[in-house]
């Protein structure tokens, strides 16, 4: 008895075993259910695209700074004012009474609108004393060298003649060089990354039609049932606020990480769910057409059904969730799974054309199961190896098969036989012939047709594939991130009207210094800022916000004291220029002594204490963190070109920027993150292409073992590989051919394929090397051929869906298995065939037909 | 000019004879002056400050309109200009290149301020008896003098000195401050637009 043999007795004799149990099999599969129901309730979608990146430092830096700085959890409030006749003070009006309501909500953090009168007061008090701490070297350097007090003193001069002089006489006394002003001036510019003026204390863009408020939900922007409802809210207070009168003309709408998160996520569901429920509908059509019996379809559609929610259960149980991009290949498991029961009831009813039920099932059992059992095998090694990945999603996808093509196969092989001899199969119809017979029939015919002329189709065949093989070779590949997610147009023009309105670009780059000291980091995030102000002055980047201006460390701050404070003293100096400009002697005395009081060190250096609470502080606050007992102190570059999601993207893979830059700050600031989007996306094309090939070369290696140990023919292992590896240059090579590049995320689609097409090569190599049909294609295609063709037509009827999805890179994997499986059917249908009976035992029998 | 209707309401106010005083000259500059709709004169600005030994004399051009702005742009020895309109002012300063922009609505110190400076130009007759004491000087015909009773700013203004001339128009404006200091406007070359 050969091994494929003893294995199918095999599952008789378990079949025999579970039928005279059903107590036993019944409580099996209630166990199984509820531990599948557990596991999907444990499960959470995840929404970070950082969840679908590989694995090591890179992914590990963008969470840590995503997470600790929360840059992607800000609600942007944009109030506009619309009417010929714009009124800033209408606009003040509005956005105290959204931003208030919101803030009485509950369900933010903090929503950051107005800076009182009273906290500019606090910021001034406790900058303004230590101006001399904080203006930087060079700076102060020019006001005090002999032509810049000249200036500075005739600046004072004429200042006192204005009519602010009343008010601003004291002031202009105590800081004849104007450091207080530079300092403050500088603090703005420097932290604050919107290009917006103070009206009435309230944000306003620069033509004051446009204002802002930023609000913090409590949750994270990971919490989408939190930041469902904060939208939800949000919108019922604009709406609120909108039908009055009083705000006619006026508009506003929320923008920012929230909006992003929930528009993303409601996209991705949309489409999960999208190609779940075509897949699911096409396969319920597909048996309604081919078995016409109800409970056929019943006993079929458990398998992969449940095996999809053992799927879930295992990312529940093993991660606790996936990205949603993931999610798609629950579509896709549905077509690989439905395959074995599609197998197994076509064999079945081909059957019972001859044979009573019970007799059928066994026949089936014994000649199916060894090639399902193959088939599975191979798709779980080659979906096993997956986990060996650095890509998440690839390992995420690695888990969902393990756990559910298993379950359902278990189920198909077991269970299924089982329930259908007990509780009854589709009603024999002799007469009008059952329709899966009829498609056998006509593939029969086809397979007649190959076994007569093998060379015509073997050609055909060839040239296609290498054709579509010579098109893989231009394949691309996009390792930006960005790319994989999806944002509906409505979403995007949000963005972009918060964009034109207060000229906040999109930060390109990150850069995290990380010290073990609050000191250290501020030091080291100026020696971060005076690089990037070399970089801006290149035209490397745009611009970048920074804390090194508003809070330098204390070191820093000391040696400007004591610069400003040693030989060759400045009260003096300041004293003799001033008399040369006509003042009255000792007129500048209360600036030397307040120079003398923060000499003998009477006034404390800044610290980010001193601005708690304040609108300064604030931003510091979300500029400086902590993780894992480090201090992190973070700097938003924005980069020249990049247009942002808001627009169409340039090829980032190639930008110049932060490359140099980059380099530039890590060698002379070590231990520095930068987490850049183009340096991200060029490193992980590498990280992802050398994990392709590892997976590529471990996958392959483990199928041509398994399948040679199964076969023991190397020919054999070969033809059952190769509508797999056909799967793939079909996949690959279709898609370059529609220019798409292959991503993080379609790449699971060649996974996809190989799972599928592998089963297809086992199916069709079993039955037509097996003795019933002895390399006639016409016997293989009448019987397996239709098993495979039904599969094909599921799959694709299920990820063709995919194909539609608005998510770029969900559509992009539906094309990718599209192709591939049509490669992989047309290389077990025609190609294998062709092969055997060119070469194979077929040859020998057209040989004799044709000598007959 | 709306001050000066203002201060034809401010016989009231004002105590005993100088009281009356004040109210008829205020009574005739009001019925003159109310209809200006536009005002533009030249000034010199002599400042008498500690800081300087010698005063500082400026000179240049005040544009008054009514709903509108009020212009001071200083052309010698500087160029400067301060800039009042609505909530907002504004103190431009082009040879240094800098600006200063004040929020008046929202910044209690120096709305005051500001305000007190420009209010024998155009405060409502309200907010000048809210704000001042407006007494004629003895000896001195066609003299007015406002003394703030806000005690922040009498801080800044101690007080504030109108001469009116014959045509009802101010002719000279000295503002004395509390630490000695005093700044003295001289209008002359008045052309004036009336609402018809």
């Amino acid at each position: 008895m050969s091994r494929p043999q003893r294995l199918g007795s095999l599952f008789v004799a378990l079949h025999e075993r579970l039928c005279a149990s059903p107590l036993v099999t019944a409580a099996a599969v209630a166990i199984l259910a509820l531990l599948v129901a557990v596991g999907v309730i444990r499960f959470r979608f995840v929404t970070q695209m950082t969840d679908v990146m590989p694995g090591g430092a890179d992914r590990e830096r963008m969470v840590s700074v995503l997470e600790n700085f929360k840059l992607t959890a800000l609600l942007l409030i944009h109030a506009e004012d619309h009417r010929d006749a714009a009124d800033p003070d209408d606009l003040v009006e509005l956005l105290d009474h959204v931003a208030g309501e919101l803030e009485a909500s509950g369900h933010f953090k903090q929503v950051f609108y107005r800076v009182p009168a009273d906290e500019q007061q606090r910021v001034y008090e406790a900058i303004f004393p230590r101006r001399y701490h904080l203006l930087p070297e060079d700076q102060a350097a020019d006001r005090t060298s002999p032509e810049g007090l000249r200036k500075a003193i005739a600046r004072t001069a004429m200042r006192l003649t204005s009519p602010e002089s009343s008010f601003t006489e004291p002031l202009l006394r105590k800081d004849p060089l104007g450091f207080g002003e530079a300092v403050l001036a500088r603090a703005l510019t420097g932290q604050n990354q919107f290009d917006v003026e103070l009206y009435r204390g309230r944000f306003l863009s620069v033509d004051r039609r446009h204002g802002m408020a930023l609000a913090e939900p409590l949750g994270t922007g990971m919490d989408l049932t939190e930041m469902e409802r904060v939208l939800e809210l949000t919108a019922e207070v604009i709406d609120g606020a909108l039908v009055q009168e009083r705000f006619a003309g006026l508009h506003v709408e929320a923008a920012g990480g929230p909006v992003y998160s929930l528009a993303s996520a409601n996209v991705i569901r949309r489409d999960v769910k999208l190609a779940m429920s075509a897949t699911a509908v096409g396969i319920l059509l597909i048996f309604l057409m081919f078995f016409r019996n109800l409970r056929v379809l019943l006993f079929a559609y458990t398998p992969p059904v449940l095996g999809v929610g053992a799927g879930v259960a295992a990312l529940g149980y093993a991660f606790g969730g996936a990205h949603g991009l993931s999610m798609g290949f629950g579509a896709a498991m549905l077509g690989i799974t439905v395959d074995y029961t599609i197998h197994l009831f076509t064999r079945v009813q081909q059957a019972e054309e001859r044979l009573p039920r019970v007799e059928a099932l066994r026949e089936t059992l014994r000649e199916v199961t060894p090639s399902l059992s193959m088939g599975c095998l191979t798709t779980l090694i080659g979906f096993g190896t997956l986990m060996i990945s650095d890509t998440k999603a690839l390992r995420d996808m690695s888990m969902m098969a393990l756990g559910g093509i298993a379950t359902a196969f278990l189920l198909c092989a077991a269970i299924m036989p089982v329930a259908y001899r007990r509780l009854g199969g589709p009603r024999r119809d002799r007469g009008r012939g059952n329709r899966a017979a009829a498609l056998g029939r006509v593939l029969a015919r086809l397979g007649s047709a190959i076994d007569r002329r093998p060379l015509p189709f073997l050609l055909a065949w060839a040239a296609l594939s290498a054709g579509v093989g010579v098109s893989a070779l231009g394949l691309s590949f996009d390792g930006d991130i960005r790319n994989l997610d999806y944002q509906p147009p409505e979403v995007r023009a949000l963005d972009l009207r918060f964009q034109e309105a207060f000229g906040a670009g999109m930060a390109g780059a990150m850069v995290v210094v990380e010290r073990p000291a609050l000191e250290d980091a501020l030091a080291a995030n100026e020696q971060v800022a005076a690089l990037l102000e070399e970089a801006a002055g290149e035209g490397l980047i745009a611009s970048f916000s920074s804390a090194a201006p508003i809070l330098p460390a204390v070191s820093t701050q000391e040696d400007r004291i004591a610069a400003l404070t040693g030989p060759g003293r400045l009260a003096e100096r300041v004293e003799a220029a001033a008399l040369e400009r006509g003042f009255v002697e000792g007129y500048f005395t209360p600036f030397a002594e307040e120079l003398d009081e923060v000499a003998a060190g009477a006034v404390a250096p800044l610290g980010p204490e001193d601005l708690a609470g304040t609108a300064i502080g604030t931003l510091l606050d979300r500029r400086i963190g902590q993780s894992s007992g480090q201090v992190q102190v973070l700097t938003l570059v924005e980069t020249s070109d990049d247009g942002g999601p808001g627009e169409g993207r340039r090829d980032l893979n190639e930008g110049v920027f932060p490359h140099q830059v980059a380099e530039r700050i890590q060698a002379e600031v070590p231990g520095t993150i930068v987490v850049s989007f183009p340096d991200l996306a060029a490193r992980l094309m590498h990280k992802v292409k050398a994990d392709l090939a590892r997976l590529a070369g471990v996958c392959g290696a483990a199928l041509v073992l398994v399948l040679l140990v199964y076969y023991r023919r190397p020919t054999r292992a070969a033809l059952a590989m190769l509508p797999c590896v056909m799967g793939f240059v079909y996949g690959a090579g279709l898609l370059s051919l529609l220019d798409k590049p292959l991503n993080m995320i379609n790449v699971c689609g060649v996974a996809i394929c190989l799972g599928v097409c592998i089963d297809y090569g086992v199916f069709v190599v079993d039955r037509i090397t097996s003795d019933a049909t002895r390399g006639s294609a016409a016997a293989t295609l009448g019987t397996t051929g239709t098993g495979v063709l039904m599969s094909a037509i599921t799959t694709v009827i299920g990820l063709g869906t995919m194909a539609v999805a608005r998510n770029p890179s969900m559509s992009s994997m539906g094309l990718v298995v599209i192709f591939g499986v049509l490669g992989g059917l047309l290389t077990a249908g025609i190609g294998v065939p062709a092969l055997v009976a060119l070469f194979g035992p077929g040859r020998t029998a057209r040989d004799e037909t044709a000598a007959g | 000019m709306r001050v000066l209707l203002v201060l034809t309401l401010l016989s009231a106010v004002a105590p005993g004879a100088r009281a009356d005083e004040a109210g008829d000259m205020l009574q005739e500059v009001y019925e003159s002056s109310a209809k200006v709709q536009r005002l533009e004169a030249t000034f010199v600005q002599t400042k008498e400050l500690k800081a300087f030994a010698q005063p500082m004399t400026s000179s240049g051009v005040l544009i008054y309109e009514r709903d509108g702005a009020v212009t001071w742009r200083y052309e010698s020895p500087d160029r400067m200009e301060f800039v009042m309109e609505g909530t907002r002012a504004r103190m431009h300063y082009p040879d240094l290149g800098e600006e200063q922009e004040f929020d008046l609505a929202s910044d209690d110190r120096v709305r005051p301020l500001v305000e007190s400076m420009t209010v024998w130009l155009d405060g409502s007759p309200d907010q000048v008896r809210e704000s001042y004491e407006v007494t004629a000087e003895a000896g001195r015909e066609r003299t007015l003098i406002l003394t703030p009773r806000n005690e922040m700013i009498r801080g800044f203004i101690q007080r504030m000195v109108l001469t009116y001339g014959e045509d009802a128009l101010v002719t000279e404006l000295r503002i004395d401050e509390p630490d000695g200091d005093a700044t003295t406007y001289r209008f002359t070359n008045q052309q004036v637009q009336r609402a018809p």
